[in-house]
């Protein structure tokens, strides 16, 4: 099974890609790429804006969910905001089930999280891609 | 009725290998939708997760038996573990999506995803571990009352 996680940076934001599916074997490099992320050097240039690309995820469980929410804990702590981007409705079910979808900006592609509004980034889902409205 | 047994190591390697047979297992059956089988898939990697995570905390390497049966109607699928059990109504469930600690809580949606996802949930002890029963039903299945 191909996984892989990504960081890149994108102008301001930085990009977390991750293929494949989203349990427990990946969960490490998860939390490593997020580490990775909210570095001092990272943080010296700012807030980190961070975009968890979960695009081509097409499998997630309870324990993946709970890295993504790690995730968005993390970057709030440092004082940034966290968008996450799924596609398959596999995940948005789960995000929807479990009333994750109040706490997440969830959108439908990197490039509907990196241009969507910033007003009440850390506060709400408010400004949320209307696909997934 | 079809039986498909799968005994897997106890380690995390093996967690898609789990999902990936009962998956195939339940497509035998075509009245099965996508949708069903991604829950199965879903609540068998919440079951099989626990047990693998049950067997790294007493450092045991044992493994894990992976039961399904087909029946006409539904599939029921066992994960049988011997990391010595727990007891579901002492884990404590994460806050609600509004709670101010929401965020805290990484952990605790694995056993309301099982109850939510499977028609039917049991976790009991069994000698030494822990039995979970998953069943799922095809879509025409009329469920007997209790009287």
């Amino acid at each position: 099974m191909l996984v892989d996680v990504q960081v890149a940076d994108e102008g301001e934001w930085t990009i977390i890609s991750v293929v494949g599916e989203l349990d427990l074997a990946v969960a490490p490099r998860i939390r490593h790429a997020v580490a990775q992320t909210l570095g001092p050097a990272r943080l010296a240039a700012g807030p980190p804006r961070v975009v968890l690309d979960l695009g081509s995820v097409h499998f997630i469980d309870s324990t993946g969910l709970g890295i993504v929410l790690g995730a968005l804990r993390r970057v709030r702590v440092a004082g940034g905001v966290l968008r996450v981007v799924v596609v398959e409705p596999q995940l948005t079910d789960l995000f929807t089930l479990l009333e994750l979808d109040t706490i997440f900006e969830l959108h439908a592609s990197v490039d509907a999280a990196t241009s969507a509004a910033l007003v009440g980034d850390s506060a709400s889902a408010a400004d949320r891609d209307p696909r997934h409205g | 009725m079809a039986e498909v047994q799968l005994e897997i190591p106890a380690r995390v390697d093996y967690l898609v290998l789990a999902r990936q047979v009962v998956a195939a297992a339940a497509a035998i059956e075509p009245r099965f939708r996508d949708e069903r089988i991604d829950d199965l898939r879903v609540a068998v990697s919440e079951a099989t997760t626990n047990a693998i995570e049950a067997h790294a905390d007493l450092s045991s390497d044992e493994r894990i038996l992976i039961r399904c049966n087909l029946g006409d109607d539904h599939i029921e699928v066992q994960v049988l573990d011997s990391a010595g059990g727990f007891d579901p109504d002492e884990v404590v469930a994460a806050p609600d999506a509004e709670a101010a600690d929401r965020l805290e809580w990484e952990r605790g949606l694995g056993l309301p995803l099982m109850r939510t996802l499977a028609d039917e949930t049991d976790i009991r002890f069994t000698d030494g571990g822990t039995a979970v029963r998953l069943v799922v039903y095809t879509p025409h299945h009329v469920r007997s009352e209790p009287s």
